[in-house]
């Protein structure tokens, strides 16, 4: 579905990205580890338009999509829940899911939609109309996924969304993720700090050192590798 | 025994305080305007746009002539405010745009730049003949009674006009799509992008929004102060004034501080101790009170503490 070809990515003069293949199978989950500043979010930014890749392809159901706007990526099903959360922290609850389906114009769907998403998150319901920056750390990564599964996407593309949380409310949330997934077939792309959760819960893994591919391989692979084990799950 | 009022006491002359009130609210709607122009522009594009005035001013002359050449009255209207629109999208698009990533002091040196070449423009275009001009209102000045006061049809005309301006404003804000989508991207460009949302139109739409709003602010003041180059001046520092006071992200604060100015102006003018200030010290009297105000909260009335900027 989402397949990432040999990109590579500079801010300004610094190269973040050299040369990266990643590949997003349908219906799966796959993750992508890698210590800090090794380039996960900047290729979570090339995949959703933000930034420009320098070389390298991205393609997105078969299509082209590493020189279209953000906009139109997303219009394609594409949806990035951004690192730190990113919610418009003085507008309503309401109004950021609102935002979330800004790309929809099917008014019945949208309600129908918050609906659905109420009952995966029944807080979002009670805070309504609270300003988004009130919610606790952990209601606003509810609200944060929430507002990215609005567009109706079908590739949902997460950084980082248990940073900050305690461990009960960021299994609540891989729980969602996992019913997201199997039940409405929403493929995901994962990037993780917590590799234990992420590869309890992803199909696959890639791990990213300054801006490369080191190892891929199934989530119960990596899970044996020695160097992934010392590095990410401390053990 | 010493003169404490220049004019008679609002007690003993009631209707003189109800007129400077009224009159004070209908040029206080002026500053509003404008000062929501400001604002609306510094809320969605970070920059301080000191040709706000200016561009208001073309307009307000490209309709003077086009009245001259006898376009009838309302379409003049209709056309100045598309004009004012226009303008604003045009200014954002060409020379806005490319400096918007750029340190904010050459935004600054740019919208200067453009307050001089727009000035230099009109009296270029303008100024041959005399000055100033006369611009009409569809209005009229008659003097008419409300309750208390006589005021005139322009003023009245100029608080219904900008309360009409208001509300659409606020409708179009909180009430429809397009309205969140720039809301959305005033507080947060980037996630806004992320939602799908077109940022680059809306920063756009947001300052030919401001144009077409100074265009009525123009329309409205020349009647008054008649036409020339440095009509708009006056007006625009009273409004920075009222959009400071008022927080200068906050369209609410922009209007309250507007009628503030404009009330505190008329009152400072006609009731100052005549034997310590005259009624020329009402402009600084009416700062000293907001730069006091500012002392206390300086994000002012309804600003919000700027505490991160993402
Ligand atoms: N806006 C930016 N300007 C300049 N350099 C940046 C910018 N964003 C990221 N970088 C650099 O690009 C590299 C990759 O950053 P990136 O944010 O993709 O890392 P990451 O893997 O997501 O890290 P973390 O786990 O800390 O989120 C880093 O060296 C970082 O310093
Ligand atoms: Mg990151």
């Amino acid at each position: 579905m989402l397949k990432i070809e040999g990109i590579e990515a500079s801010y300004g003069p610094v190269k973040a990205l050299h040369g990266v293949t990643i590949e997003v199978p349908e219906g799966s989950v796959v993750t992508l580890l890698g210590p800090n500043g090794a380039g996960k979010t900047t290729i979570l930014r090339v995949v959703s338009g933000l930034l420009r890749p320098s070389a390298g392809r991205v393609e997105f159901d078969g299509r082209r999509i590493d020189r279209r706007s953000t906009e139109a990526i997303v219009r394609m099903g594409i949806s990035h829940v951004p690192e730190g959360r990113q919610l418009f922290d003085e507008m309503t609850v309401h109004e950021n899911l609102m935002l979330g389906a800004y790309t929809r114009n099917d008014r019945d769907g949208i309600k129908a939609d918050i609906k659905r998403l109420n009952g995966y998150f029944p807080i979002l319901e009670e805070r309504r109309e609270q300003p988004a920056g009130s919610l606790s750390g952990g209601e606003q990564q509810q609200l944060a996924v929430a507002r990215g599964l609005m567009s109706r996407p079908r590739l949902l593309l997460l950084d980082e969304p248990s940073l900050g949380l305690a461990p009960l409310v960021s299994r609540e949330i891989f729980r969602i993720l996992r019913q997201v997934n199997r039940e409405e077939g929403i493929t995901i792309f994962l990037v993780e700090q917590d590799a234990t959760s992420a590869l309890s819960f992803a199909d696959y893994g890639y791990v990213v050192e300054t801006g490369r591919v080191v190892i891929e391989a199934t989530s119960d692979k990596l899970k044996e590798d020695e160097n992934v084990r010392r590095a990410y799950l401390g053990y | 025994m010493i003169e404490v009022f220049l004019a008679p006491a609002p007690w003993n002359d009631p209707e003189l305080f109800g007129e400077q009130v009224i009159s004070g609210l209908a040029t206080g709607s002026i500053y509003a305007l404008v000062a929501l122009a400001i604002v609306l522009i510094y809320r969605s594009t970070d920059v301080i746009n000191f040709a706000q005035g200016e561009m208001a001013m073309l307009v307000t002359f490209s309709m003077w002539s086009l009245l001259l050449a006898g376009f009838p009255a309302w379409t003049v209207i209709f056309i100045g405010i598309a004009l004012g629109f226009a303008l604003g999208a045009f200014v954002e698009r060409t020379i806005i745009r490319p400096v918007e990533d750029k340190p904010p002091l050459n935004v600054v040196v740019v919208t200067l730049g453009l307050f001089v070449f727009l000035n230099s423009i009109a009296t270029w275009i303008w100024a041959q003949g005399e000055l100033p001009k006369v611009f009409s209102t569809p209005f009229g000045f008659t003097s008419v009674d409300v309750s208390l006061a006589r005021v005139t049809t322009h003023s009245i005309g100029i608080l219904v006009v900008a309360l009409i301006v208001m509300a659409v404003l606020y409708l179009l804000f909180n009430h429809t799509k397009l309205g969140l989508g720039m809301r959305a991207t005033a507080h947060n460009p980037g996630a806004s992008r992320l939602m799908g949302v077109n940022v680059g139109r809306m920063l756009m739409l947001g300052w030919a929004l401001a144009g077409a709003v100074g265009a009525v602010a123009g329309m409205l003041v020349a009647p008054i102060t008649f036409l020339f180059p440095g009509f708009m001046l006056a007006v625009l520092l009273y409004a920075f004034a009222a959009a400071v006071f008022g927080g200068l992200d906050s369209p609410p604060g922009a209007i309250v501080g507007g009628l503030f100015v404009g009330v505190a102006e008329n009152l400072f003018g006609t009731y100052t101790p005549g034997d310590i200030f005259g009624p020329e010290m009402k402009l600084p009297l009416t700062l000293l009170v907001l730069v006091i105000v500012l002392m206390f909260r300086p994000q002012g009335l309804f600003g919000r503490v700027q505490t991160r900027r993402v």
